[in-house]
């Protein structure tokens, strides 16, 4: 399978498998969306990366070579859309075999979300999600789970900030470490820098804000991608911006085997076939 | 035929997008595949959105377009209107939201071309076409960078287009047959507006014969002429759009959502807006220029009768395409007028998207002179 070859050189530090308990951010915007990292890393957890200067675990030896057992838990999706775009990024995976095979796991909170009750929505969807992790744990395999947009349960007044982080915090206790894909569009940030007098924050503008400040804050590092402040141009997709996350710093002092993620600011281009390339301001890529 | 039929091969790196068995060869009229993806389009009734939508040729089956106006105007209920018009022509099932009966008899009626009058109307198309070379014909109708067209349209061609989208006049109505199936789903309540709807949909595609097209009409959403001002709380509103999005990811062969949403109310700055925005496969936002009387009147004594007919009527600009947007290309790849600067014309006839160019302002003749007589004394150091 020519995986590794569609992976861009420069993110491969950052699918590799992460350290435990962490926790990695990606935000997307409207016209720039994070979907194509997202399966990126899904695929790296599961292959695993198998770099030897990373292994920090000699009480599981083998176990980055095998990789891990991935639970996609998607609230803006669904499952047709995952296995057509893991196929198109793979050139083949089949969703069906590698969930057949216990490696990856899909809870779908997308389709039936807003027929549930809304107090009860939440309770039901942690259940769910904590019975694909019980299941996963059987097999041995350390677990990534991915959080595709949750967000949206502060947006459907599902669910408030307080509660959701709770949510995660309970779910991130579960597994080895957490993805989490959230929406980071201005007018949905804007309430955690500007504080207008006289502008009153609406309840989605205000929650979603404070989560993802909170989010940021707990996570290991952040992918976000943006477009171009320029506008929109031929052969950039838009701006991948790497940066530390406020857990990056209380870890560097404990443990020196924590590699340090390096902050990059770069161009993107994803090309129809699906293909992404990542290169510096001012070089052209080829 | 071989040779074109490997060419959108290489395109696709080898594999289809989505697999639709064998269905996918007997397609119901006004559905035809995707040049790009291969998915099932759907015309929406004005042929330049068609190119406009990323090179798919029309809105995918199983996505939902929201055309977003600033100012009091309704330039994009002729968009709106097209689309349902369209949908009666092609004996899909449309589902009209929020407003009755009196909306559909005003749809706009369907023209025939009688073959003459549609080659004198293609006449001075041809004429172009001499002159610059073919692969660039299409630049003009969808921005800088649509995709080069490459099933060059032949006579045959040209008939499949008619049958795939119809010409319609604003100023005469349409005609509609007995038999056409028209779901109205009228505000029942003031407190949950959007109850019921979207079941109501899914219990109509139940019931239907299973290779029939639905689609979905909402004008002017969130407007206080139709809609409960409890319309817009995120619970109603966010909940409706979501589960809409989730029905349409469940028939994505079979339904399509068009709606329009004036944004005087609700700002683009806005979360709620944003989150809808979000929830859309494709957003557009038509901006109409204020002053559109002066700017004709004074361009028409100075331009020819044909320009005046083109003078833009307000902006165009995408924020997201359906399917393109999804997977991440940005305003990259060819056919994506993400980020272009287009500009729109509604006649009685046309919808006419296209790239927006501002002339020079004529009649400046001040700044004219001043340009040309920047000296030393000018530029200090």
């Amino acid at each position: 399978m020519s995986t590794r070859n569609r992976t861009p050189a420069a993110l491969k530090p950052y699918l590799r498998l992460p350290s435990e308990t962490s926790l990695i951010l990606l935000t997307s915007t409207l016209s720039c969306t994070v979907n194509w990292l997202t399966p990126r890393f899904i695929i790296a957890a599961i292959n695993g990366s198998g770099h030897g200067d990373h292994t920090d675990t000699q009480s599981v030896p083998g176990a980055r070579e095998e990789g891990s057992t991935v639970i996609l838990t998607s609230w803006m999706r669904n499952q047709a859309y995952w296995k057509t775009e893991l196929r198109r990024i793979t050139a083949g995976m089949d969703m069906d075999k590698v969930i057949a095979t216990g490696k990856l796991a899909f809870v779908d909170c997308f389709t039936n979300l807003t027929q549930l009750a809304p107090e009860k929505a939440l309770s039901e969807q942690e259940s769910r999600i904590t019975q694909a992790i019980a299941k996963a744990n059987g097999a041995g395999r350390r677990i990534v789970l991915v959080l595709e947009n949750p967000d949206i349960l502060i947006a459907l007044a599902l669910t408030t900030t307080y509660d959701l982080s709770d949510f995660l915090l309970r779910l991130r206790n579960q597994v080895h470490s957490t993805v989490l894909v959230c929406n980071a569009d201005l007018p949905l940030v804007a309430a955690a820098t500007t504080s207008q007098e006289g502008m009153q924050n609406t309840p989605i503008e205000a929650e979603t804000a404070a989560f993802l400040v909170q989010q940021a804050h707990a996570a290991q590092y952040v992918l976000g991608v943006r477009e171009l402040e320029t506008g929109a141009a031929k052969d950039v997709s838009g701006v991948l911006r790497v940066t530390r996350g406020g857990a990056a710093y209380s870890w560097d002092d404990e443990e020196d085997d924590v590699e340090e993620v390096k902050e990059l600011e770069a161009l993107y281009l994803i090309q129809r076939d699906g293909n992404a390339k990542v290169f510096e301001r001012g070089t052209s890529m080829i | 035929m071989a040779f074109r039929k490997r060419n959108v091969a290489v395109g696709r790196g080898g594999t289809p997008d989505q697999s639709f068995g064998p269905e996918a060869s007997i397609l119901p009229p006004g559905i035809r595949p995707s040049s790009l993806t291969s998915q099932p389009v759907t015309s929406s009734g004005t042929p330049s959105l068609d190119d406009l939508l990323g090179g798919h040729g029309g809105i995918p089956l199983g996505s939902s377009l929201l055309i977003e106006e600033s100012g009091t105007t309704d330039f994009a209920g002729a968009l709106l209107r097209f689309h349902a018009a369209e949908g009666i022509c092609q004996g899909q099932y449309v589902h009209v939201v929020g407003v009755g009966e009196a909306w559909v008899r005003e749809l706009p009626g369907v023209i025939e071309e009688t073959p003459s009058r549609a080659a004198a109307a293609s006449k001075p198309i041809d004429d172009e076409r001499m002159k610059i070379a073919w692969r660039y014909e299409k630049l003009g109708q969808a921005g800088e960078r649509a995709l080069p067209d490459r099933s060059a349209p032949s006579k045959s061609e040209n008939q499949d287009q008619t049958s795939f989208c119809h010409v319609f006049d604003l100023t005469k109505r349409l005609s509609i047959p007995p038999d056409t199936k028209i779901n109205y789903l009228p505000v029942r309540s003031l407190s949950k507006p959007f109850d019921g709807m979207v079941k109501s949909i899914h219990e109509t595609l139940k019931s239907s014969p299973p290779h029939s097209t639905h689609r979905i009409v909402i004008p002017t959403i969130l407007s206080p002429a139709i809609w409960p001002p409890s319309a817009s709380l995120p619970t109603n509103f966010l909940a409706f759009l979501q589960s809409l999005r989730s029905l349409l990811s469940q028939y994505p062969t079979r339904l399509s959502a068009m709606m329009t949403l004036p944004l005087e109310l609700h700002p683009r700055s806005s979360g709620l807006m944003r989150w809808a925005e979000l929830l859309s496969d494709g957003v557009l936002e038509l901006t109409p220029f204020p002053h559109l009387m002066d700017a004709t009147n004074t361009a028409s004594e100075i331009r020819t009768s044909k320009d005046t007919q083109e003078q833009p009527q307000g902006m165009l600009r995408v924020h997201k395409l359906p399917v393109t947007t999804e997977r991440g290309e940005g305003g990259a790849g060819v056919g994506n007028s993400l980020g272009a600067d287009l500009a729109f014309t509604v006649s009685r006839r046309k919808f006419i998207i296209k790239p927006c160019s501002l002339p020079p302002l004529e009649g400046d003749h001040d700044a004219q002179k001043e340009a040309g007589q920047i000296t030393g004394k000018d530029i200090e150091f």
